[in-house]
């Protein structure tokens, strides 16, 4: 998806590294063993990073086969958060091909997107069916966010916002009321910052093709600052999760891997 | 409270200046400042209430004030005369963790009465008997 929120790795312990590798390739054997060969290209950082928020005592690690790396087999990291989150990235993917369909040119649409789309629509039922508010959530304000662009809004602020309760609607899946309410808030700062940084990173190629941005539109905006104060809301809001299996490694992201997006 | 060493995340042998380190740590990324427009605001603040009762419970059972967790009500006073290094139990003296449990009547007792045995022992390399 966007990729923003990764380790840095030069200050990452290669047990550690070994560890985000299994989240990661556990989040694909999951897509595969519930949706099929094609479903693992939905696998991404994002909810590589939500396994490691949700992820409890009654997980494990198991060895399997990784058809993108040769016949190498990869320590898989399985347990009830991989399954939401397997569950959750083919409801995200299907809807950001939804708004591909909208913005990508005449031949990527007809041969890439719309098939896909298409392909995936059955993944999406299946998913959609069992995560019924977290899909509907994700709709109505992916719907929202492309009515805003369309009147070309200009508050940056806002246009986070709206994104961020994409993400932050994940949060209902924590055990207890008070993890509920620190996941919420946290990946509603992780939903702020991953989209003005992929605003940041799409501003010059969206000014050449005169596309909807809105650091275009809010010249006020010091996006800078807002980022880092957003990744300090973060940090702070992740004290408050329970230490788990993760622990290191998304404090590692949260300190070092997204101040050192921000500043790239 | 359960462990007051666990909330601050020290060992019960930790030293004094550890002891102030973890906590001051602590207070510096819990400090009410870091979560002034934070609605978490609220379990920030139980947290600082919890390390501070901790930290207040470590002083305490230092001091000899109150046992130390999972102590009892007869070393009270007992623990007062503890070494840090102790932690504050109560060890049978002939328990040494470089011998293991003690013995009687074998090779490593023969090394500790007749003491030439055991510098021999520690010429041939050190660790032919286990007590070596």
């Amino acid at each position: 998806m966007y990729g923003y929120i990764r380790p840095f790795k030069p200050e990452l312990k290669i047990r550690e590294w070994e560890t985000y590798q299994a989240a990661y390739c556990g989040l694909c054997a999951e897509l595969k063993r519930r949706y099929g060969f094609a479903a693992r290209f939905a696998v991404n950082y994002d909810f590589t990073f939500f396994i490691m928020l949700l992820a409890k005592g009654e997980s494990e690690f198991k060895r399997m086969r990784c058809p993108g790396n040769g016949r190498k087999k990869a320590h898989c990291f399985a347990g009830k958060a991989t399954e939401i989150a397997a569950d959750l990235s083919i409801i995200m993917g299907w809807n950001r091909l939804r708004d591909s369909i909208e913005d990508d040119g005449f031949p990527r649409k007809l041969f890439i997107t719309r098939p896909a789309k298409v392909l995936m629509k059955r993944q999406y039922r299946h998913a959609a069916n069992v995560h019924k508010k977290f899909a509907n959530n994700v709709s109505e304000l992916l719907d929202e966010l492309r009515d805003l662009e369309h009147n070309r809004e200009s508050s940056a602020v806002k246009m986070a916002q709206v994104f961020a309760n994409v993400l932050s609607a994940a949060g209902e899946y924590g055990d207890s009321n008070e993890e509920r309410r620190v996941l919420t808030h946290l990946l509603d700062a992780i939903g702020r910052l991953i989209y003005i940084l992929d605003a940041a990173d799409d501003l010059e190629a969206d000014r050449k093709k005169c596309r909807y941005n809105p650091l275009i539109y809010d010249s006020q905006f010091d996006a800078k600052s807002y980022l880092e104060k957003t990744a300090a809301e973060a940090a702070a809001d992740f004290e408050l999760l329970p230490p788990g299996e993760f622990s290191g490694i998304l404090g590692n992201i949260l300190y070092l891997g997204i101040p050192s997006a921000i500043n790239k | 409270m359960n462990d007051p060493y666990a909330v601050l995340g020290v060992s019960q042998n930790a030293t004094d200046e550890e002891i102030k380190r973890a906590y001051r740590e602590l207070v510096r990324k819990y400090h009410p400042d870091n979560y002034r427009d934070n609605p978490l605001g609220d379990l920030a603040e139980q947290k600082m209430k919890e390390i501070n009762e901790a930290y207040d419970k470590i002083q305490r059972i230092r001091r000899g004030e109150e046992p130390p967790p999972g102590g009892n009500a007869h070393s009270n006073g007992y623990y007062q005369n503890q070494q840090p290094n102790n932690g504050g139990y109560y060890r049978p003296p002939q328990y040494n963790y470089n011998s293991g449990p003690p013995r009687q009547n074998d090779a490593c007792d023969c090394c500790v009465k007749l003491w030439a045995l055991d510098c021999c022992c520690e010429c041939m390399g050190g660790d032919l008997i286990r007590c070596c």
